[in-house]
């Protein structure tokens, strides 16, 4: 092992180097160097991708942001008044990107304690095990792992100009609130900002081509949140889609069209445009060394992240597995254990095992089977739906809306899937999913005692539900 | 220095042995004295105790059969010793270290390190890893999860591991399947008892000369003579059983025909002077669909009254019921009794097999209301089915004969009893 670093330090040559500093390509690097091998990871802007920059990170802090600037009228309840008309927007952004800018040396801070080399440059695969930098230099690596990540889905017609055109980026990078928003695509992205912007009383119109908004999520669930964006004053259109758009002097008017296909006029102030994601595979010279790529841009992986193209892995956004960063963390994880010689629990990611997470209030999170979905194949199944209300703690602390849902298998009580909507919904989701991975059945968490008053009370009712009588009901 | 702790060979005719439970835990300090295992054999589970000082470390897992002799764990001196036992698995199960991985061939690396899915299923307690929901899928399609190997974290049983295993077929119990119109309900391993039981049988029938003869005994008056002891229940702390009587009247009938009360040995008929009465009991089996079959021996009953006979009876049975019999419960007997008295239909006799080496067999059956004749009149009696085999090797038709009549003769008529 000694005399292999050696050598390696000598021909600065790597065991694996990762492009790309996201929620993928960091924790490979990491996980790497774990199990002994010389790692580095390539990034040309700053370490911790769009998740920890532009994404995930800064809109939970302007969302925690903005559920404080809501509950002040909670405050009012009790005769506090606070002057609402003196909110700064431009300090509520600046507060999210001091959380992206600690996070984001944070990151750095743990490459550099684990020896992972931090390479700024923009990457390209110049041959088996080659890698060239934009900046002329070179770095050898017996194994690369591809995790650039994805972009803002542009489509013709609404193009980004970040001014009055936003993408997901752009209204993270705005100062100041608009008057009125229109956002086209009710995603996880677009009922966040949905959320975040009715919040800090901005005029905010939801679009959503498909039947309902958050159309990957299970529709009981989904309801719940609908009829809150609704009740606090968000405009939802569902199944429309947007037809054109065009820009004025200090708005946008855009056509959409119903299912009816009858037309509607909205103008705003501005637009956020989230119709989906890309995969940032172009100008790494994938193509160039024969890895496959499928129509749309995407990586198709084999077992253990592999490409077609021994050496080369991929993990992330840039797969067709779902664009979120947990799961490019573990695909990271998966690659990097092969690569290092050890055999990882999972081949990939098993879709059911992934969690979905809206930061809504009410929170939105989900794993597994819908039941549409159970419908639509024919599974057997049993299904317990629990009201929020029904735990004693979402009464006390004034959050009563939402609901837990289980479906577990009629026969053999396996969890299926489950779907929670409600305050802190994506911490409760989780308990769920241990008992999915772990394969527990129904009555191992209806009989687990849980701390009373707590809103995870629901959870072990719903349990409750599928073989006897929540006591609650 | 550790020292190896064996499975012990606890009968003559022991030659393996199951662990059927550790009752101490690894790394357990145990001293001489203390029960460290219960083992099963072919019929009798018990418990054994620790041989030597020391820390307890185990070799092999619950639901294991090995070998007398063979190591099953082993008692270290002290607890870096019990460390360095404990690590010693561990290495051998972890295949190379992390330090191999950077050799792997260029591009891409094989997978020769550790395998982070697979460890033993089997914790070194013996308890069988398998997630809630294999187990419950494995109860549902007949699966025994101790067959199979698991792929979870640490080792555990989990579905996809239950769902490959019904595919390739491997279980011990087959699922339900359709061949040339036959469905199976179950397939039941001939192992354990039930494979004790089934070489015994045949040899008992392929290696001596079996002859079964069936009679008629009237046991109205002993039944008659019974109710007194009944009515002294509590004065005996029994209430007097059939089977006692029966076992008295062959002790009696043994007395006249001595040579029933023996067994062949090599060249040799060895006439026994006590009378050791095998019983033959019939407990649950391990399936739903079995029972399983034990044969205790209640010894020197030539030297009891029917009262003790009793007590000691009933002791037996439960404790058989309870897997309290040891060895010692089950060895020595001279002659069997194998009652199907009130299991089968009334009348209807029996012809056992030989419970060898014991010459003789008696089967009494359940008794039924008959019309018989009695000094030239036509009345109801109860007539208990009786039938006995002997082995033509070791005596012949004629004692065997006396034998029933006098068995016969004290049945009807008990004051017999007291020659």
């Amino acid at each position: 092992m000694a005399s292999l670093l050696e050598n390696n330090l000598m021909t600065d040559q790597y065991d694996v180097a990762v492009i790309g500093a996201g929620p993928g390509g960091y924790v490979a690097g990491i996980r790497a160097a774990q199990l002994g091998l010389k790692a580095c990871v390539i990034e040309k802007d700053k370490p911790g991708g769009v998740c920890l920059n532009w994404g995930c990170i800064p809109s939970k802090s302007l969302i925690h942001q903005a559920e404080l600037f809501h509950s002040l009228r909670e405050m009012e309840g009790v005769g506090v008044t606070v002057d609402r008309t003196k909110l700064n927007y431009k300090k509520v952004q600046g507060k999210s990107r001091d959380a992206t800018k600690a996070l984001s040396s944070g990151v750095a801070g743990l490459l550099r304690k684990n020896k992972v080399g931090l390479v700024k440059g923009t990457a390209k695969i110049a041959g088996k095990g080659l890698i060239s930098l934009d900046d002329g230099k070179q770095i050898k690596a017996r194994n690369i792992l591809v995790a650039t990540g994805s972009r803002a889905l542009q489509i013709p017609g609404f193009e980004f100009d970040e001014k009055q055109v936003l993408s997901s980026d752009g209204i993270l990078a705005m100062t100041e609130l608009p008057k009125s928003l229109l956002i086209l695509g009710a995603g996880a992205i677009g009922c966040e900002f949905a959320y975040v912007m009715n919040a800090f009383g901005v005029e905010v119109t939801l679009v959503e081509m498909a039947e309902h908004i958050l159309p990957w999520e299970d529709y009981e669930a989904v309801a719940v949140l609908d009829k809150s964006f609704r009740d606090v004053g968000i405009q939802v259109l569902t199944g429309t889609r947007a037809k054109q758009m065009q820009r004025l002097d200090d708005s946008v008017q855009v056509t959409l069209e119903d299912s009816s296909g009858a037309p509607i006029e909205v103008t705003a102030e501005k637009v956020l445009a989230v119709f989906g994601r890309v995969p940032n595979t172009e100008n790494l010279g994938l193509r160039e060394i024969g890895v496959k790529l499928d129509e749309r841009g995407y990586v198709p992986v084999g077992d253990y992240c592999q490409t077609n193209i021994p050496g080369i892995f991929a993990i992330g956004d840039i797969t067709p597995t779902p664009a979120l960063a947990h799961v490019a963390s573990k695909e990271g994880e998966i690659a990097i254990e092969y690569m290092a010689g050890h055999t990882p629990m999972y081949k990939g990611v098993e879709p059911e095992l992934v969690p979905s997470a809206i930061y809504s209030e009410p929170q939105l999170a989900g794993f597994g089977l819908r039941e549409d979905q159970a419908k639509d194949k024919g599974v057997k199944f049993k299904k317990s739906v629990f009201p929020l209300r029904g735990a004693g703690k979402s009464i006390a602390v004034g959050k009563p809306e939402g609901l837990a849902k289980v479906l577990t298998d009629r026969d053999t009580g396996e969890l299926l899937g489950a779907h929670v909507v409600g305050h802190n919904a994506t911490e409760l989701i989780h308990e769920l999913l241990l008992g999915k991975s772990s394969e527990l059945l129904p009555a191992d968490i209806a009989e687990m005692i849980h701390a009373h008053p707590t809103l995870s009370e629901a959870v072990m009712e719903a349990m409750r539900g599928i073989d006897g009588k929540p006591i609650h009901m | 220095m550790a020292k190896d702790y064996v499975m012990p060979k606890l009968a003559m005719a022991m030659n393996e042995g199951t662990v059927a439970q550790w009752m101490a835990a690894e790394g357990d300090f145990l001293r001489p004295g203390d029960v460290v295992m219960a083992v099963e054999t072919e019929k009798v589970t018990y418990e054994v105790e620790a041989p030597h000082e020391g820390y307890l470390h185990i070799l092999v897992p619950e639901g294991e059969t090995v070998p007398v002799e063979t190591p099953v764990g082993k008692f270290a001196e002290n607890e870096d010793e019990l460390k360095s036992l404990q690590q010693e698995v561990q290495s051998q199960d972890a295949d190379k270290p992390v330090e191999a991985a950077p050799s792997a061939v260029p591009g891409v690396a094989a997978p020769t390190g550790t395998d982070l899915r697979t460890a033993s299923s089997t914790a070194s307690g013996g308890r069988i890893k398998a997630s809630p929901l294999a187990r419950k899928i494995a109860r549902d399609k007949g699966l025994d999860i101790a067959l199979l190997q698991g792929t979870g974290p640490g080792g555990r049983i989990v579905k996809r591991d239950i769902l490959l295993a019904l595919e390739q077929g491997i279980g011990r119990f087959a699922a339900a399947t359709a061949v040339g119109g036959m469905r199976e309900k179950a397939r039941l391993p001939l192992s354990g008892a039930r494979a004790t039981v089934a070489s015994r049988m045949m040899e008992s029938l392929q290696s001596s000369a079996q002859l079964a003869s069936r009679w008629e005994s009237d046991i109205t008056d002993l039944l008659r003579m019974r109710t007194h002891f009944v009515a002294r229940e509590e004065q005996f702390r029994t209430s007097v059983s059939m089977n006692a009587f029966i076992i008295r009247a062959i002790v009696s009938a043994i007395r006249q025909v001595p040579i029933i009360n023996a067994a062949l040995q090599g060249e040799d008929i060895v006439i026994y002077e006590n009378v050791n009465m095998g019983l033959a009991i019939s407990l649950p089996g391990e399936s739903p669909w079995d029972s399983s079959l034990m044969v205790p021996v209640i010894r020197d009953v030539d030297s009891m009254g029917v009262v003790e006979i009793d007590r000691e009876m009933k002791a037996l049975v439960e404790r058989a019921r309870n897997g309290q019999l040891g060895p010692d419960d089950m060895k020595d007997s001279t002659i069997t009794l194998s009652s199907t008295a009130g299991l089968a239909p009334p009348g209807m006799s029996t012809s056992p097999v030989l419970n060898l080496p014991n010459a003789v067999i008696v089967g009494p059956s359940t008794p039924q209301e008959k019309p018989v004749s009695r000094n030239g009149e036509i009345v109801v009696r109860t007539m208990m089915p009786m039938s006995m085999t002997f082995d033509h090797r070791i005596l012949n038709g004629e004692p065997a004969a006396r034998f029933m009549k006098y068995l016969h003769e004290c049945l009807e008529h008990p004051e017999l009893m007291l020659a």
